[in-house]
């Protein structure tokens, strides 16, 4: 075999046909994986979907953040992203003070979006809001974040959070169109955070749990939109369970355990939910230009 | 010749920084401090995670992904102010 052997397509989803969107050169696919042409020749050879010689660029994320070789461009970028996953427990869950901007960087005359709803949560929004979402380019707000760690008592949520662990599924990159869907959990063993929170939320549901997703930011992920779950637990209180961090804190070396603890419903004081619930959408504008969001700490006056 | 090519120069960003993008956009003329380096395809989703290493590297620690976003990496002269401000 070739240099390949490091990354291999064995357990990989890959977008189906009718999603396939080839926007991925080879070198560019080479240098997001961080191997040579010969990797990608094998790659294609074992079933990698290719047209005219380019690739679709999720597959190649995916592949490259499941390789396992350390060297690839998603899991560096992972790498980064988690590394307030080893933070102590009181990092995790103290009060913060954020300033808060989303912004639509485009010209779009219609614009509307979501507002940040820590308020939800035991937190503040300054000014406070009125509405969840708004007809404005930007919002702009001072965000005061709280965590909680309370017990998961429920025996039978805490079961589903291990069944859910224990599916050993991959976060991956997926179409729109398939973002969603939940039956991929169980099916292919992939998720991403909003259909990994659907799963989650349903069983919560058919169980007897009154339970719903919901969509947000998380503070030190960029424009990441994250989902997470909110169920009711035996003692009454609403709790959030984020079956994604869990999956993510798995792979990172000294993780705060709290994070991966099923017995544990744990909200950081990274999380910064908004009113919607997975299939929301924190912009509507008619245009692909990205929005940004920009969540960083406020010096508090003492 | 491109657009880009008719902006100035940017003074008092890191060598290390207009070499690396140079390096990943070879077509590019000289990039105007203001120029929005993901709107014009020098820096993609790639580069970026590399330049944050690279910028640790120079600066010899750890970025706390608290204190930055996206935007501070969308120029040169976003990248300087916020990074090597004392340089500048």
């Amino acid at each position: 075999m070739t240099t390949a052997t490091a990354l291999s397509l064995d357990g990989m989803y890959l977008i189906p046909p009718e999603h396939h969107v080839p926007d991925t050169d080879r070198a560019t696919a080479a240098e997001l994986l961080g191997c040579d042409d010969r990797a990608i020749d094998a790659l294609v050879h074992d079933g990698l979907t290719v047209s005219g010689d380019r690739f679709d660029g999720r597959d190649l994320f995916n592949l490259g953040l499941h390789s396992g070789t350390g060297r690839t461009v998603p899991e560096q970028a992972f790498a980064f992203s988690l590394r307030w996953m080893r933070a102590s427990a009181d990092a995790l869950l103290s009060p913060r003070t954020l300033g808060f901007t989303l912004t639509a960087d485009c010209a779009c005359a219609d614009v509307t979006l979501a507002v940040p709803r820590p308020d939800r949560y035991g937190g503040a929004v300054t000014p406070a809001p009125s509405r969840d979402v708004v007809r404005a380019s930007t919002v702009t707000a001072t965000i005061r974040t709280e965590g909680r760690a309370a017990p998961l008592r429920s025996p039978v949520l805490r079961g589903l959070v291990e069944e859910f662990a224990g599916l050993g599924v991959r976060w991956v990159k997926l179409p729109d169109a398939l973002r969603d869907d939940e039956t991929l959990v169980t099916s292919h063993r992939v998720a991403t955070c909003e259909s990994a929170s659907r799963w989650l939320a349903l069983r919560c549901r058919a169980a007897g749990y009154a339970a719903t997703t919901r969509i947000g930011w998380v503070v030190g992920m960029l424009d990441l939109v994250h989902a997470w779950v909110e169920v009711t637990d035996d003692d009454g209180e609403t709790k959030i369970v984020d079956p994604v961090f869990a999956l993510f804190a798995a792979g990172v070396a000294g993780a705060n355990p709290l994070l991966t603890d099923p017995a544990v419903a744990l909200r950081t004081n990274r999380l910064v939910p908004t009113a919607l619930e997975v299939g929301g959408r924190v912009a509507h504008h008619g245009c692909d230009l990205p929005v940004t969001v920009r969540i960083n700490p406020v010096k508090e006056m003492s | 010749m491109s657009e880009r090519a008719s902006q100035p120069p940017a003074p008092g960003v890191p060598v290390f920084i207009t070499d690396f993008l140079r390096t990943k956009c070879p077509d590019s003329g000289p990039i105007g401090e203001d120029e929005d380096l993901v709107l014009t395809g020098v820096l993609n989703s790639m580069h970026f995670v590399e330049l944050l290493y690279l910028i640790e590297s120079e600066l010899d620690t750890e970025i706390s992904m608290d204190d930055v976003s996206s935007a501070d990496f969308r120029t040169i002269g976003r990248i300087r102010d916020r990074f090597f401000s004392q340089a500048a």
